[in-house]
């Protein structure tokens, strides 16, 4: 419905942690969340997307946002999980596996609480950042842009 | 029978069909004037439309739709002569009907009043009295469906003398389709009958494959007693009125009075007395019994259900996924024991196996279909141009995946304009070099192997090797004095930035679409060959995989990863031998019994690091000519499966085509043979040429 | 109800030609007899057309004087195979032949 940005109802999220850190996801477009199953490699594929998973009988890529987000990639635990999300990839609705270290929660989070991100002193690519927002509970969260993730894909 | 929510949405999609058949026709009719059969294709094609159109509702294309069905009947009847005037109006008439029917807001004011003048003084000119037709049938008649209404009335005392109406009806039932009458009138009320009298007349309607000599011969021998008159009818369905005034049971005033009247007309004249009831179930009889005639007929030209695409692809998905649930049943019946459990499995294999090639040839669809679209594409263009250009075409029946087909259209008319424009020259042009003066452009089709060829050749100017090369020195996609064969440059006219320059010649014409052709090649995963000869003609050539949703697989090994080869595409598998495979990777070709084959290991081009295995295979596979055998680690076994299309975020990597789930539920991806055919065939070209 | 009881007269074995007459015979005497005639065929097992037109004849004669001609059953067996080729069912009159009532 166009900009309109002024509601001030919350938002789901979905929290992950990568590489130790915890990231906000918007929880709308989760699909079902995985425990790690078999992957397939893909020879000479882009380093973010390594590989294939079946997810009830659709082929789906396997995405290690740490590789995007330019963090260390530690080795998969008994906590890695896998979400699977709807996206959109140059113009097709996609369904994608992001791997996570960690799923924690479905929480809700304010949208008005959302401050745009500065552009210094960021850590990692401040154009895949939605912006920094606050819980209920008071921390803050980084909220991960799905959709700048993936229209850099390739 | 149509599946389709909105009847008008029915009658437009058979409407399409209609049109499209309507302008072969025309174009057919433009090529042989004379066949009179082809007339009556046309003539009953426009016919349909306005019937039908009229009962949709869709006025104004029936109203205009009869003036040029009107005209065609003059041709029919041989009133008027079929002239390229007349074609060019019948088309102009189509096309604008079509408007009228499948976008109505769109038409143009006052053009159903401009084609109808142009009609109007194409048939104004005087009618040729004597107008050569070819007769219908030359030589003996074929089996041809024939509807005879047979009149048969014996003498009084024929029963008596041995004759067996009953015998003689039934004798006529077995020639073919026979609708039956008694006409009773003669029978006088019991108190005067004859007893052993024959005073019935039957009235019979029969469709039949047989010769009216199989008619006769069933009254041989009562022949000299009766009265029998065999007459052929036009088995065009009719109004009740008019075939009682065809069999001459009422006169033409009668039945207009009473028309004049109200409906029911049967039961009108008999009660008026005009006529009998007996005529009018005849006459009631005839009419159903051609009608039925009618619609057997239909059918028998296209048996076909409509269905809506979507539900095609559901069911494609689920035979998919029947098919990898059946491969992973096979999995746990062949880790068992259980002898029973075994054979059943077999036997959903195999069912299964038909149910997927069936419901694959349900989306094929042959490519005639398309080819056909194109003459009047041809034809227009090459009148616009002021050429004379024919187009010709092989392999029609060619079948391809529907989706396919759709997606080659756009494809296929910019190389064939592109051939239009470029390639072949005007008429004076062509006869100064001496070519002839008509040029050619020949599509054909044809399966090899897992692919389907589609090839463009023209017979005009050719390709100028060194003019492409100047072009792309110039706008930079080479350096100057590369060296490149000449099939190696016409490659390059496909690329985006070919065509940068202004100027438009001979040779940079090309450039106009054909990187977008390219493009839309590539998502089909194709590839084009273009050869030419300078001042002989240009062929190209569409390598495209058949687009088939489930395969046969060979399932291979390399590393610790799983690959699908299909097993289409396979010749043959050898063993690497040792001495092979220690050779530096600069010697990468084997030699299979006298003849060199390129090979690919597999392991280098994947970055598999494991360790070197004892027993490598090579997999010979094949696209077209040209071969390449596949380094692996092992070959597992075939496998029957389901081609699932890779994501965008791994579609670009060109090694595979796709990916499949096995049976234990692992993802394996699909080799794109003709890709590594391409990279073998380069690799050995540098090794080659180093 | 009708005024004089219903006169039911049955065929049975060959209706054909060489039994024409009589079958023409027993009709007319059913017809003399009352006003309500009611036909049996059921035990016929073979026709001919001379069957056809005395039937056909004795609906003619019943239309013209009033009376009520039926037939005990609907036809069956022979005289149905009988009355198919001929296409006489289809006809004007073929409520006589299937179902029980004259028209």
């Amino acid at each position: 419905m166009g900009t309109v940005h002024t509601i001030q109802r919350p938002v789901e999220i979905l929290t992950l942690g990568l590489s130790g850190e915890a990231f906000a996801l918007e929880a709308g477009i989760v699909s079902e969340i995985l425990d790690l199953v078999p992957v397939t490699l893909v020879p000479n594929a882009p380093d973010h997307a390594p590989g294939l998973i079946n997810v009830r009988g659709k082929v789906v890529p396997l995405i290690d946002l740490r590789v995007r987000l330019g963090m260390s990639i530690g080795p998969n635990t008994i906590d890695t999980r896998i979400v699977v999300i709807e996206t959109v990839l140059e113009g097709e609705p996609t369904i994608v596996g992001l791997l996570a270290d960690k799923v924690f929660e479905v929480t809700e989070i304010d949208m008005g609480a959302i401050e745009t991100t500065p552009k210094v002193g960021m850590t990692w690519p401040a154009q895949y950042i939605r912006g920094i927002g606050r819980r209920n509970g008071g921390d803050f969260l980084i909220v991960l842009d799905i959709d700048a993730i993936f229209s850099f894909a390739q | 029978m149509a599946i389709a929510a909105d009847p008008v949405e029915t009658f437009r999609a058979e409407a399409r069909e209609l049109f499209e058949q309507l302008e072969t026709t025309l174009l057919d009719i433009e090529a042989d004037p004379t066949d009179k059969d082809l007339i009556d294709t046309a003539f009953r094609a426009l016919h349909t439309i306005k019937g039908s159109g009229a009962m949709f509702g869709f006025d104004a294309a029936s109203a205009f739709t009869h003036h040029v069905e009107n005209a065609f009947d003059l041709v029919r009847k041989g009133n008027l002569a079929v002239s390229r005037e007349l074609i060019e109006v019948a088309l102009a008439a189509k096309d604008h009907i079509r408007t009228l029917i499948e976008q109505p807001a769109s038409a143009v004011p006052g053009r159903s009043e401009s084609i109808l003048a142009q009609l109007a003084s194409v048939i104004g000119s005087p009618p040729l009295t004597s107008v050569a037709m070819k007769a219908p049938v030359e030589a003996p008649p074929p089996p041809e469906r024939t509807t005879f209404r047979i009149h048969f009335h014996l003498a009084q005392n024929a029963l008596t003398m041995g004759a067996n109406p009953l015998l003689l009806l039934k004798e006529l039932r077995d020639l073919g389709d026979c609708t039956v009458v008694t006409v009773t009138d003669g029978i006088p009320p019991l108190e005067e009958i004859d007893p052993s009298g024959c005073y019935a007349a039957w009235e019979c309607l029969l469709s039949t494959d047989h010769p009216r000599s199989a008619i006769d011969e069933v009254f041989m021998f009562v022949i000299d007693d009766m009265e029998l008159t065999v007459e052929a009818i036009d088995p065009e369905p009719k109004r009740l009125g008019e075939i009682l005034v065809d069999r001459k049971a009422v006169d033409v005033e009668t039945l207009d009075n009473t028309l004049d009247q109200q409906p029911r007309l049967g039961g009108m004249l008999v009660k008026e007395g005009a006529v009998s009831p007996d005529h009018v179930a005849a006459a009631l009889a005839e009419q159903k019994h051609v009608k039925a005639e009618a619609e057997k007929a239909a059918k028998a030209e296209t048996a076909d259900i409509r269905v809506p695409a979507g539900r095609l692809d559901d069911l494609m998905d689920q035979v998919g996924e029947l098919v990898i649930a059946q491969a992973r049943l096979r999995q746990l019946a062949n880790s068992g024991a259980d002898i029973h459990l075994k054979s059943l499995v077999e036997e959903i294999e195999r069912l299964s196996s038909e149910l997927r090639d069936t419901t694959m040839g349900i989306r094929m669809v042959p490519i005639g279909s398309l080819f056909s679209r194109f003459r009047r594409l041809v034809r227009d263009l090459s009148r616009d141009l002021g050429k004379e250009i024919a187009l010709t075409t092989s392999g029609e029946e060619t079948e391809l995946d529907k989706t396919v087909i759709e997606r080659l259209h756009d494809p296929l008319v910019h190389l064939i304009r592109n051939s239009l424009d470029h390639g072949i020259g005007t008429p004076d042009e062509r006869e100064s070099v001496g070519k002839p003066r008509q040029g050619n452009i020949h599509l054909s089709a044809i399966h090899s192997g897992a692919q389907v060829l589609i090839s463009i050749r023209d017979d005009g100017r050719g390709i100028d090797p060194a003019k492409v090369r100047a072009k792309a020195e110039e706008s930079g996609l080479i350096q100057p004095g590369a060296d490149l064969s000449d099939a190696e440059l016409f490659q390059l006219i496909l690329l985006p930035g070919f065509s940068t320059a202004a100027k438009v010649t001979n040779v940079s014409g090309r450039g106009v679409g054909m990187d977008v052709v390219k493009r839309s090649i590539d998502a089909l995963r194709g590839t084009i060959d273009i050869a030419s000869t300078l001042k002989i003609g240009t062929e190209m050539t569409l390598r495209l995989p058949l687009t088939l949703a489930i395969i046969d697989g060979m399932l291979v090994r390399v590393g610790e990863g799983r690959y699908v080869i299909p097993l289409s595409a396979v010749e043959e598998c050898v063993e690497l031998r040792a001495e092979d495979d220690l050779r530096a990777t600069g010697r990468d070709f084997l030699n299979i019994r006298d003849e060199v084959v390129p090979f690919i290991r597999l392991k280098s081009l994947f970055n598999v690091t494991t360790p070197p295995e004892p027993f490598q295979k090579v997999v010979i596979v094949s696209a077209g000519e040209m071969r390449v055998g596949l380094a692996v680690d092992q070959i597992i076994g075939d496998y029957q499966t389901v081609i699932k299309s890779l994501s965008k975020v791994h579609s670009a990597i060109q090694t595979f085509s796709g990916a499949t789930i096995l049976g234990d539920g692992t993802v394996a991806l699909i080799l794109d043979i003709p890709h590594l055919i391409e990279r073998g065939q380069a690799c050995e070209t540098q090794k080659k040429a180093s | 109800m009708g005024t004089a009881p219903t006169v039911v007269i049955g065929f049975s074995g060959a209706a054909t030609i060489r039994h024409a007459d009589e079958i023409a015979e027993r009709l007319r005497q059913a017809f003399a007899s009352s006003d309500r005639i009611e036909i049996d065929c059921t035990q016929v097992t073979e026709v001919d057309v001379t069957f056809l037109q005395l039937l056909i004849a004795a609906v003619k004669s019943a239309e013209a004087s009033g009376k009520v001609l039926s037939l005990s059953a609907p036809v069956r067996g022979a005289l149905l195979e009988a009355v198919s080729v001929c296409g006489v069912q289809d006809g004007p009159r073929a409520q006589f032949w299937l179902e029980r009532r004259a028209s």
